[in-house]
């Protein structure tokens, strides 16, 4: 009796459950007959791979001889496939690409078996982070490619990834990956809390959950570094951080980071340490100098006039002699443009936005100049400014850094140096109080840990290299090393 | 959180807005002046004539000239203002000129002003002017403009030791200090040019007497170390010119019986570029003893006149004070004029060129 | 308590230290110190930082004893619950009345120097809340101010090379011309530079290891004495004596000389970089007022930050002039030598309260 209706229960829930799927015109379900019993198949054609269910599911079901599921269970070449009779079970599964085969002798039970679409785009060479040597793999849409680009290259069994699901819509997979012994316990446990306590309806990209798990969501400063290089992240994982990978999103998210990382380009560990120094002192010094170079030339002619020397000074002034705005409006008039260009480029297919850029540049630089609307000097200057703040690695850092031109010029035109200086002091502050993951953004400058200053603004040989930053609090400080002894097979 | 914010934006707002109106000093909105000139009227009256560059294309700059009678500089400012279609400013103030009977009348309250203003540098050039200087700067015609001419033109002569290094540091420094005398280039107009003809000497800010420009190497061999100089040795038999002069002043201080003994002990390195008699190797005994004979001599005027006029422009009384602890600077100004000093120049020849 | 995650590492001592010393002061010191001592202050100021040293050295004494405690507390076992409570807060007092007078200060330079015309209650509507979002955050804050505002505004003095070309040593010369009596009444002067070492006394629990910290705070004490040293020497050979004393802000007028390709005047450069020494002495002091005001008053720090800033910022209105400042700053820096002697007072007075207690027991 009590038997008799759990399965009239049961019996209800299906019908509703093929009612609801059927409300969708991609599902797709029929019959067939097998001998003396009916059976039904029934999937998402959106979600499953046709050619997969021709060449392994129905000819196993239509030629050989079966009793029940279990048995057919065993002659389909599909692995992962298995018998349920849980109704959400079903439904999750077949909106991941499974088929369900149901025998109507064999009551409530259906085989599901996997045939999902795996149609990804092919690996690339990187776009945002290119150099010219070393490895030339990016990462795709899709998690299980990406995370094995990152297992190929860390085939040790301490890799741990943990997996888990967000967007109540979505349901993206999400996987937070890390080295066991190597990464801090309390890092890869932040990461995950944040992850799940994350309270979304969608996560179309990695940037939702950047923006979401940030420590402040109010900084203009990106405070999870993310890349599209595997070889990047294999490496940062091997110093002791935590990587978040995102399914549908080629960018993998870094923590906990620090504000110098945003300027070192992953090309610098490929070339000579000097070199490699080098390059990033410039990066630097383009940081600086994109940031202040409007704003003290706006200081400077608006303010202070006695600190340019005489022999500039017939230069600036008659650069500006035929403008007739002060020098606040013809610097916003530029930076103006160069924002508006960059937009435009990046809205634009490739080679329209190539053109676009350039005849913008061009056009536009020399007629405003010839029209008396902005000082040459100064088109030089922001034009340097604008080349200054995309040297920087990371996208979402020079973006940062060109908008906070903005306040500071204003600033700079009201207050003059004064203004500038600041300017720079909220900035300072503002770094000082940020964190990555609970720990200081601002260092090795300030918690002032010399010993990571060794990859800071420099790089250092990696024979100098002997530990890991501090900043991750790795529970293996020391690098260990092989002595020598390397397997040779 | 939020209402942090919105504080935070109100206050910088408030601020930003309510100083948007102070008045700037856009660099194409003001003219700069570069060059002063002050002449003597009478006991409360100066004669001012300022020079301010236009810029025009292509590095050229033509001056405008502006001149008016005042009681005081600041007042002279005030006034010139009228005439001005812009802001007067002294930020870029590269030059000042004086004439020679407002010298004589005392520069004190003048310089006064360069140095109170905040936005005047130090190291700007004063001069004298043997005639008026509105005469002088009109008759400048550069394409640098009056300022940057004149500046450049004394500073390429320090440059050269053609006049002992001098700006308005020196010239306050030696002011202010109790123990020394400044002194300053004074110019005459030569062919309607300006010329740095001689040395002016102040007796604290007075000027009572000049040397000529000729004389200069002296000066600055007494004044301290010279590099890279360069002096022409007039004989009847022979001739030769000195370059590429180092000297090394050293100053000895004694106390005998009360009486201060001073020796100057200068020595001079130098290289022969050209000589008009026979063979430098030969006759470089008596060079170096002509030389060391001459420099000697006139030396040896200048101090006597230096101390008969009780003037220190050299620093000898700074040298006594700072080495012998027991006078008081009124002592030393008091024996000033009476106390021997004593010269020993050395000169040593270095090369003679490409020539034996 | 305070949390492990809050305190700071011993080597910031250094920083908090010299942070605390430096401030508008080094622009205008060398024309106060020389009123006994002419050419010698210089080595007044060498007594001074000897002196602080030892006030330094007795602290750490008092502190060592009460691990772990800070101002407020030691004054409670001391003095007992209400005069404890009197004594903290005049110290709180006339740290926030201190941080008044380095920003208004601060202010007139700004005012002599660059903007005659700045509306001064506007500008300050700028920094207020600047002082707040750093003593809002964690000590960690305050610490990184005074972290980068030793470090980075260190460049200005490379700008001191360049005046050398206009000096004479014979300036300094006879050294020791004058008796011992003048130094030290100079380097009582020189005290006034050496302010704000008391705040020490209420940030040292955020130290880890408060007693390992003795040594860094030393150095930092060395490090200010050197550079005013440095500072004052450069002054003395590029002025005569005679010169600097009609003169308001002599360091100022080291920079007017500086005539670079790029950069002529440096003083605009250096005025405004020294926001950034100015900086950590408003930050320390306005966050040491808050702080022992808030251990004895147990009102939310938010809230008393508030309220100790909004009056400096009226105090800052309030002075107006050349006068009153100096009327002002003699008066803070009066009492701030006063509250340095009160440091041996407390040495003395934290033993007599031992033994009556060990009496007592």
């Amino acid at each position: 009796m009590k038997k008799k209706l759990t399965e009239k229960k049961i019996q209800r829930e299906f019908e509703k459950l093929f009612n609801d799927l059927k409300n969708s015109d991609d599902f797709i379900d029929y019959q067939i007959d097998h001998g003396t019993d009916k059976l039904s198949i029934g999937y998402f054609n959106s979600a499953i791979d046709n050619k997969k269910i021709e060449a392994f599911v129905l000819p196993y079901v239509q030629e050989f001889n079966y009793t029940d599921l279990e048995e057919l269970d065993n002659i389909i070449p599909i692995a992962n496939s298995f018998l349920t009779n849980d109704v959400s079970k079903i439904r999750r599964n077949l909106l991941e690409g499974f088929l369900f085969i149901h025998m109507e002798q064999s009551e409530q039970k259906y085989l599901l078996i996997p045939v999902p679409l795996m149609k990804t785009r092919q690996i690339t060479s990187p776009e945002v982070e290119f150099s010219v040597v070393g490895p030339k793999e990016a990462f795709v849409e899709s998690i299980d490619t990406n995370l094995n680009l990152v297992r190929k290259r860390l085939n040790i069994p301490e890799l741990t990834i943990k997996k888990m699901k967000v967007g109540t819509i979505t349901k993206t997979k999400v996987a937070v990956v890390s080295i066991k012994g190597i990464a801090d316990k309390n890092n890869v446990d932040t990461v995950v809390q944040r992850i799940q306590d994350m309270d979304m309806d969608q996560v179309i990209d990695s940037s939702y959950i950047q923006q979401k798990i940030a420590d402040n969501i109010n900084s203009p400063f990106p405070q999870l570094l993310d890349t599209e290089r595997p070889d990047r992240i294999a490496a940062i994982l091997a110093e002791g951080k935590v990587a978040i990978f995102v399914d549908n999103s080629p960018h993998v998210l870094i923590g906990p980071t620090t504000l110098v990382e945003f300027f070192s380009a992953f090309e610098d560990y490929f070339l000579n340490w000097t070199i490699a120094s080098a390059f990033r002192l410039i990066r630097v010094f383009a940081v600086f100098f994109s940031i202040l170079v409007t704003p003290l030339y706006v200081a400077i002619l608006t303010h202070h006039f006695e600190i340019i020397p005489k022999e500039l000074l017939g230069t600036l002034v008659s650069s500006r002699s035929q403008v007739p705005f002060p020098p606040i409006l013809e610097a916003i008039i530029l930076e103006l443009t160069i924002e508006l260009l960059r937009e435009a480029g990046a809205r634009l297919p490739t080679k329209v936005g190539q053109t676009i850029g350039i005849v913008g540049g061009i056009v536009i630089g020399t007629a405003s100049v010839e029209a008396g609307l902005t000082s040459n000097v100064l088109l030089i200057l922001v034009a340097l400014a604008a080349l200054g703040s995309f040297t920087t690695p990371v996208y979402q850092m020079g973006n940062t850094i060109r908008l906070i031109r903005f306040p500071m010029l204003l600033f700079a035109h009201v207050y003059g140096l004064l203004g500038v200086s600041i300017c720079i002091a909220y900035i300072m502050v503002h770094l000082l109080k940020l964190t990555s993951l609970g720990r200081p953004f601002f260092e090795p400058v300030f918690p002032y840990r010399p010993k990571d200053l060794k990859d800071a603004f420099i790089r250092l040989p990696f024979n100098l290299q002997d530990k890991r930053p501090f900043a991750v609090r790795s529970e293996k400080v020391l690098r260990e090393t092989s002595n020598g002894k390397n397997d040779t097979s | 959180m939020p209402l942090k914010y919105v504080a935070f934006f109100i206050l910088i707002f408030v601020s930003i807005t309510i100083n948007f109106t102070m008045p700037k000093r856009i660099i194409d909105k003001i003219q700069m002046i570069t060059v002063a000139g002050y002449d003597y009227v009478d006991e409360n009256t100066l004669k001012g004539t300022i020079a301010t560059p236009i810029f025009l294309q292509k590095g050229e700059i033509q001056d405008i000239l502006y001149t008016d009678d005042a009681s005081m500089i600041y007042d002279l400012d005030t006034k010139l203002n009228t005439e001005a279609s812009e802001d007067l400013e002294n930020g870029k103030l590269a030059v000042v000129l004086f004439n020679e009977e407002l010298a004589k009348h005392g520069v004190k309250d003048y310089t006064d002003f360069l140095l109170r203003e905040p936005s005047i540098g130090s190291g700007l050039y004063l001069a004298v002017t043997e005639g008026s200087t509105n005469e002088l700067l009109s008759s400048i015609k550069s394409m640098k403009g009056a300022g940057v001419y004149l500046s450049d033109l004394i500073k390429h002569n320090i440059q050269s030791q053609k006049h002992p290094d001098t700006n308005l540091k020196t010239f306050t420094y030696s002011l202010e200090c109790e123990t020394c005398d400044p002194f300053l280039p004074y110019f005459r107009m030569v062919d309607g040019k300006p010329k740095i003809d001689a040395i002016a000497l102040f007796k604290k800010d007075t000027y009572i007497d000049q040397i000529p420009i000729e004389d200069s190497f002296v000066f600055n061999l007494l004044n301290g170390d010279i590099e890279n100089g360069d002096y022409v040795l007039e004989r009847k038999e022979f001739k030769a010119a000195i370059q590429n002069i180092d000297t090394d002043r050293k100053v000895i201080v004694n106390q005998q019986n009360g009486s201060i003994n001073i020796l100057l002990d200068i020595e001079i390195i130098g290289v022969i570029r050209e000589y008009t008699g026979n063979r430098v190797l030969r006759d470089k005994g008596k060079i170096k003893k002509d030389l060391e004979k001459e420099l000697h001599k006139k030396a040896e005027e200048m101090i006597k006149n230096f101390q008969e006029k009780n003037i220190d422009p050299i620093g000898i009384k700074e040298q006594i004070r700072s080495k012998i602890r027991a006078l008081t600077i009124k002592q030393i100004n008091d024996q000033y004029p009476a106390i021997t000093i004593n010269m020993h120049i050395t000169y040593t020849n270095l090369e003679s060129g490409t020539r034996r | 308590m305070i949390k492990d995650k809050d305190q700071v590492p011993p080597l910031m001592a250094f920083f908090l230290i010299t942070g605390a010393q430096i401030g508008v002061g080094v622009l205008s010191f060398t024309s106060v110190i020389n009123k006994y001592a002419g050419h010698d202050a210089w080595i007044s100021i060498i007594v001074a930082g000897i002196i602080i040293h030892i006030l330094i050295w007795l602290m750490y004494k008092v502190l060592n004893k009460y691990n772990g405690k800070d101002f407020a507390a030691i004054h409670r076992e001391i003095y007992g619950k209400w005069i404890g409570a009197f004594i903290s807060i005049i110290i709180s007092f006339y740290l926030m009345f201190l941080a008044a007078v380095v920003l208004r200060s601060y202010m007139e330079i700004i005012q002599v120097w660059m903007f005659p015309d700045v509306k001064l209650w506007a500008l300050l509507l700028l920094i207020m809340p600047l002082i707040y979002y750093i003593i809002s955050g964690k000590f960690r804050i305050v610490v990184g101010v005074c972290f980068l505002g030793v470090v980075y505004p260190f460049t200005l003095m490379f700008a001191l090379i360049y005046p050398l070309k206009y000096s004479k040593i014979t300036n300094i010369l006879p050294v020791f011309d004058h008796s011992l009596m003048e130094i030290v009444q100079s380097s009582a002067l020189a005290m006034f530079s050496f302010l704000g070492i008391g705040a020490l006394m209420i940030y040292c629990p955020f130290i880890k290891e408060s007693s390992k910290s003795q040594k860094y705070a030393h150095f930092g004490n060395l490090y200010t004495t050197s550079i005013y040293v440095v500072v004052c020497f450069v002054s003395y050979i590029y002025y005569s004596q005679h010169e600097i004393k009609d003169i308001i802000w002599p360091t100022l007028g080291l920079w007017k000389i500086v005539e670079l390709p790029f950069l002529d005047r440096f003083e605009y450069i250096g005025i405004s970089t020294l926001f950034f020494v100015i900086l950590p002495n408003l930050a320390l002091y306005t966050w040491g007022s808050s702080r022992t005001l808030y251990r004895v008053l147990h009102i939310k720090q938010k809230w008393i930050s508030i309220t100790l800033l909004t009056v400096i910022y009226f105090i800052c209105i309030v002075i107006e002039g050349r006068e009153k400042i100096l009327l002002a700053s003699d008066f803070i820096t009066k009492i701030g030598v006063g509250l340095l002697f009160y440091i041996p007072i407390l040495f003395v007075m934290h033993f007599i309260s031992r033994k009556v207690k060990r009496n007592a027991s």
